[in-house]
């Protein structure tokens, strides 16, 4: 296998271009110097072509000049044959018959003079056909490894997710317990304890004895071991609607307006992880790419669905390209049933739409 | 390029040894004989040739030094454009070899007996030479990562130039098929056009400061490329 690495198509021309040149040396009279002038000045063209990486560009000037000149010197055609290999090499279809013109035209059919053109026509086809290969595989690698980029960063990102719902669920769970244990068992005691006063008031002859005491005591303790128990339960952190309505504050970009509507109490801590999710990717995308000076955020509960409409008045660029992250937002929308769109005209407004009954609540 | 030219400068002026050896070795061309029937001291200003090569040679050694310590990295990462830095260091090269030149074509005058005509081209000869002969040695330096290397080979690639090229030895003398392999080289247009100028062939002469030109252009436009390793 040929070392690819060092042995390219542009690499092949430069050697092929370089054969051509001494074979073209010498087949001339080197030692008269107007002919070696000549030769020097095609050299020197070619070689600030490569040197400049400019080597595609008037080739088609070049060849009519050499052309010109052939009328006065009769050998100049042979020094259009480089020029000739690298407009070939460049795909430019006029090359394939300009040689064997010019052998025609100012060789008069010598045979000597055939195979320099035939081997610039033979040569810089192959090599053109190279080239269109090499760089069709190119591209087919870049692709490739720009989706295996995008797999990569999508894979962070759902682990990302994932360790973010693990850690809710449990945050959600320690919250239920909590306050299932504040509203059901602190109220069954609370009642225990009312009813052990009210015993107390009513001058019962049984609040005297040892044991009334002891059981007024045992309950005022676990009175107070429940409170400790469900404030060390209950999460210190936002979750839920406190963490949205936090992004919401924390927002110091521009002014923030918000408005809810409908039965925003039947979200789930799901849902608004998600919504938040969206509201903040909306907001850092308010700060990236717009000049807003402010912002709607509308949030809408109705009978099915969650929609959530961030727009901002400072839209950049109607030629908007959606960004890796709201790409991954959209993604993770529709794996639970939602949809996230873009809507551009003067404002800029994102709406994120997540159905209640959710699909898949693993995503 | 102000910059870098008076630092060139500066370091040149501490390679006292080259600069010496640069001053005495004119002297030591001009000494030399001229062969009996020579119409023109075609031979001096040959051996002068390999004189202003191996000059040239040695004060460019600043280039592959910088990369070899590191010195262009530092530079690339400074506000100094490569085209500034090559140009800076070109003129300071060129600058100190055009005395060296203007004092061996003076005294060659003094020295030497020919047609005014011949010492007429002979200046714009030596110093397109030398323009060839720095930039040859900047393409040379391109190839290697050490002086030491750069140096080893280029002495005797240098002496088969010349010699191919006819700077030592008459060209009447030189065999047709040498001829065909020596027009590779500039050393042999440089001495052909010098021939030219003893039969007094003006537009003979003009090619071959022409072709001497375009090898300098190609040997500057390789050799100017950035290389930091």
């Amino acid at each position: 296998m040929l070392p690819t690495r060092y042995f390219s198509p542009l690499i092949g021309l430069g050697f092929s271009l370089t054969a051509l040149y001494v074979w073209i040396l010498m087949m001339l009279r080197p030692q008269d110097p107007a002919v070696f002038s000549l030769w020097m000045l095609s050299l020197v063209v070619l070689v600030a072509r490569f040197r400049f990486h400019e080597f595609q560009k008037g080739l088609l000037l070049e060849l009519i000049a050499w052309l010109i000149l052939s009328f006065f010197v009769d050998t100049a055609f042979l020094l259009s044959l480089p020029t000739a290999m690298v407009a070939l090499y460049s795909g430019k279809t006029y090359a394939l018959f300009y040689p064997m013109f010019m052998w025609a035209a100012f060789s008069l059919f010598v045979f000597e003079a055939l195979l320099p053109v035939l081997f610039t026509i033979v040569v810089g086809v192959i090599l053109y056909g190279w080239s269109v290969t090499r760089d069709a595989l190119n591209k087919q690698v870049d692709i490739h490894r720009e989706k295996l980029y995008d797999f990569e960063q999508e894979r962070q990102y759902l682990l990302e997710n994932q360790g973010e719902i693990s850690r809710l669920s449990t945050l959600t769970e320690r919250d239920r317990i909590a306050n299932q244990l504040h509203d059901d068992l602190g109220h069954e005691l609370i009642g225990a304890l009312m009813a052990l006063r009210a015993l107390e008031v009513q001058d019962s002859p049984a609040k005297e004895s040892e044991s009334f005491q002891k059981l007024k005591k045992r309950i005022t303790r676990s009175v107070e071991q429940l409170k400790k128990t469900v404030e060390n339960t209950k999460s210190e952190e936002e979750i839920g609607s406190d963490r949205f309505k936090h992004v919401l504050k924390s927002f110091a970009y521009c002014p923030v307006e918000h408005t809810r509507k409908g039965s925003i109490d039947t979200l789930s801590p799901m849902h608004w992880h998600l919504l938040t999710s969206v509201l903040k990717e909306a907001f850092t995308n308010v700060q990236k790419h717009s000049h807003a000076t402010l912002v709607n955020v509308d949030l809408e509960v109705d009978a099915s669905v969650a929609r959530l409409a961030v727009k901002n008045d400072g839209i950049q660029t109607n030629s908007y390209k959606t960004g890796m992250g709201l790409r991954y937002m959209r993604r993770r929308l529709e794996g639970v049933g939602g949809a996230l769109s873009i809507q551009k005209d003067y404002y800029f407004k994102l709406v994120c739409v997540i159905p209640l009954e959710m699909e898949e609540v693993a995503t | 390029m102000s910059v870098v030219f008076e630092l060139s400068m500066k370091r040149l002026m501490k390679q006292k040894l080259v600069l010496a050896l640069m001053s005495l070795f004119p002297f030591v061309v001009l000494i030399l004989p001229v062969p009996t029937g020579a119409k023109a001291p075609t031979l001096g200003y040959g051996m002068f040739g390999l004189v202003v090569m191996f000059s040239a040679f040695l004060l460019s050694k600043q280039v592959i030094e910088d990369r070899q310590m590191k010195t262009v990295v530092r530079i690339a990462a400074a506000p100094i454009k490569h085209r500034d830095y090559l140009l800076g260091h070109l003129t300071a090269y060129f600058t100190v070899l055009f005395v060296q030149i203007l004092i061996f074509w003076t005294l060659s005058i003094v020295r030497w007996e020919a047609t005014s005509m011949y010492f007429v081209w002979g200046l714009p000869y030596l110093l397109v030479f030398m323009v060839m002969g720095v930039t040859f040695s900047l393409f040379w330096h391109t190839f290697f990562k050490t002086y030491a290397t750069s140096i080893a080979i280029f002495s005797i690639a240098v002496n088969v130039m010349a010699l191919v090229g006819g700077m030592t030895f008459p060209l009447s003398i030189m065999p047709d098929s040498m001829r065909r392999v020596a027009v590779a080289m500039p050393t042999y247009w440089f001495s052909y056009g010098l021939e030219f100028v003893v039969d007094e062939n003006t537009v003979g002469a003009i090619i071959c400061l022409f072709i001497m030109t375009g090898f300098a252009i190609i040997f500057l436009l390789i050799g100017s490329r950035r290389r930091l390793e």
